[in-house]
């Protein structure tokens, strides 16, 4: 995502970075700093197991959000095929029609909320136990804006499994 | 708690977490090139590996490590890859050990 606050960065002293941002270090290592004013949050570098973990538990999300977006659209197709009925329904007069078509598109945004809500959660849920079991200074108690991006999750796996060499 | 980005941290207890599905298949190779002994070490169990660090699992793996062993299952075909790399100006990554 274009607006995630994320920079990549030697592994230099960076304690007095202002905001809420995170920084991919070259060596593995993830700094974020969370919150207002921010604290400074340290990811470790996992072990392997942990980073399996990790995966899985994301893989796990990802299914989960495909069976959710599944739903979500079975219910815009049978509002669709509702609202096509009601368009051909000549025993409703027009406020009749009207009122109905509002009643669907009021059950068709808060399906679309719901789902979007749903699959936050998910994502934040996945951070959070990121930083369960690799935070060396504790867990924030609000996740930041950009936990709620399943691409970002992608990235730190990824870059994970391309800096792990350097020492720590 | 509190540490620095230096302090080594214990191993966790990670549950075993072999499984059918996508993701594990990306672990697998791994675990099979390290069962593999070599000069440096002997055949390690995926008990072991979990509980490695996972900059020492690269360097066992010689990924993106310029002249160090090849412990992998056919060293010649991580050879191959690593020139291939190499040709591409980057170094390997644990997505080349993938089937």
């Amino acid at each position: 995502m274009s607006d995630t606050p994320v920079g990549v960065e030697d592994d230099t002293d960076a304690d007095d970075q202002p905001g809420e941002q995170i920084s991919l270090v070259k060596t593995g290592l993830v700094r974020a700093w969370i919150g207002h004013p921010a604290k400074r949050y340290r990811l470790r570098r996992p072990f392997f197991g942990e980073l399996k973990q990790l995966r899985l538990a994301l893989e796990a999300v990802q299914d989960e959000i495909a069976e959710k977006q599944v739903k979500l659209m079975e219910l815009a197709e049978q509002i669709e095929t509702e609202a096509a009925e009601l368009d051909s329904d000549e025993t409703l007069t027009a406020r009749q029609r009207d009122a109905r078509l509002r009643r669907l598109r009021q059950r068709d945004r808060k399906a679309s909320r719901e789902h979007i809500d749903a699959v936050d959660d998910l994502h934040v849920g996945w951070w959070r136990q990121v930083f369960e079991v690799l935070s060396v200074d504790g867990v924030p108690d609000d996740m930041p804006a950009w936990a709620t991006d399943g691409t970002f999750a992608q990235r730190i796996m990824q870059h994970w499994r391309q800096a792990p060499l350097a020492p720590g | 708690m509190t540490s620095t980005d230096d302090e080594p941290t214990s191993p966790p207890a990670v549950p075993p977490a072999w499984r059918t599905g996508t993701a594990i298949d990306e672990f697998t190779p791994i675990y099979l090139a390290l069962a593999q002994p070599t000069k440096t070490h002997g055949p390690l169990a995926p008990a072991d590996v979990d509980a490695m660090d996972i900059s020492v699992v690269a360097a066992l793996l010689g990924v993106g490590a310029p002249g160090s062993a090849p412990p992998v299952a056919d060293p010649a075909a991580l050879t191959r890859q690593r020139m291939l790399a190499a040709r591409e100006g980057r170094t390997l990554t644990w997505e080349d050990l993938s089937p």
